[in-house]
């Protein structure tokens, strides 16, 4: 159940995003996982859903890429992209490698809607917070 | 309007504390293993049995990662090390932020080793850096030959493998050397130590794993530090 963390994780960076940008709403969230972190898809989606709500992300459309695990022989030198939990080089046999992908956890990018209206009444309110500290 | 948002981790805030952590560990000298498994593998039950081995050369600590009750750490405080017992209330995976909490109250100037014992999940808690030099993943025979290859990604994260209650490997049916295959097919050079909380002598090698990262800590202190 890290899914639930993720989720939190996630929604926080997106709404932060959107802050920075003014947003009203958030229409998609776009993130990438990768497969060694063993995430499960309708977790996630679920703790999503129970993470943005009552937030300018609910209802915004999950957008999951997942990554394969990527191993570098330290025999041969190649890279290689691997479908199962067996890291060996496919090309030498070699044992040992480096894991150089599929451990990604990122927030790659948001669609938003920007109310003007919001965005007008954001800057007053910053303008009235700098003259308040002046 | 679409932001891309150039990758932003979403364990930034995570590995912000974690480095914090290292750092800390890394200064004082302090050796810190991540000790992970499933619930009921036998990571307590194996702090019992070495750190008593510990006792006469080592300075040791324990964070004890729970989701209720203090029962793991009055385990260990009846060991007379200093422990504390980190509530993560229903979460399934300590943090780095919850072990910077913890590690504040331990005396850090007096120790040369910190366990943690993370929340009993095999899953979750490989996910989040809190900080450690090593990590130590424990299964026993009871839960299965094929949990590594199920929950894979703790056994390549692990620096040692513990395969427990060996004592119940006639009962259980376990395969030790189909377990031990999956294990090495994701790492041929890991090292796995086979224990049995009945047999004293089956968990030295890890109490002796334990003294060496000690070891080698206190080897890269600066120099004026070391020996202190």
């Amino acid at each position: 159940m890290h899914e639930l963390s993720l989720a939190t994780a996630l929604v926080d960076a997106t709404l932060s995003e959107a802050r920075k940008h003014g947003a009203g709403r958030i229409d998609t969230v776009r993130c990438r996982i990768g497969r060694l972190r063993q995430v499960d898809d309708q977790l996630l989606r679920d703790a999503f859903e129970i993470a943005a709500a009552g937030t300018i992300a609910a209802g915004a459309a999950l957008d999951v890429s997942y990554t394969g695990i990527r191993i570098d022989c330290h025999a041969c030198g190649v890279g290689t992209d691997v479908e199962s939990w067996r890291f060996d080089c496919p090309r030498c046999g070699e044992s040992r490698v480096s894991l150089t992908g599929g451990d990604e956890l990122e927030l790659t990018s948001i669609d938003v809607e920007v109310d003007d209206e919001n965005r007008c009444s954001q800057q007053e309110s910053g303008r009235k917070e700098r003259q308040s500290r002046s | 309007m679409r932001i891309d948002v150039l990758n932003k981790s979403l364990v930034a805030k995570n590995d912000k504390a974690a480095a914090e952590n290292r750092a800390l560990f890394q200064q004082r000298g302090i050796a810190v293993v991540n000790i992970m498994g499933g619930a009921g593998s036998g990571k307590t039950t194996l702090l019992e049995c070495t750190i008593p081995q510990l006792a006469r050369d080592t300075r040791v600590a324990v964070l004890e990662g729970d989701l209720a009750t203090t029962r793991d750490a009055e385990r260990i405080a009846a060991l007379n090390v200093p422990v504390v017992q980190l509530l993560t209330e229903g979460g399934c995976h300590l943090t780095a932020a919850l072990v910077q909490q913890g590690v504040q109250r331990l005396p850090t100037s007096e120790l040369d080793l910190i366990l943690i014992e993370n929340v009993g999940n095999p899953i979750c808690p490989v996910n989040f850096d809190l900080g450690e030099r090593a990590r130590l993943a424990v299964l026993s025979v009871a839960e299965g030959d094929d949990k590594p290859a199920k929950y894979p990604y703790l056994f390549t994260v692990a620096d040692l493998v513990v395969i427990s209650k060996h004592d119940l490997l006639d009962v259980s049916g376990f395969d030790f050397d189909a377990a031990a295959a999956d294990i090495h097919a994701l790492d041929s050079g890991k090292r796995i130590i086979s224990t049995s909380s009945r047999d004293a002598a089956s968990t030295q090698p890890v109490a002796d794993w334990f003294r060496s990262l000690c070891q080698r800590c206190s080897d890269t202190l600066p120099p004026h530090q070391a020996g202190m």
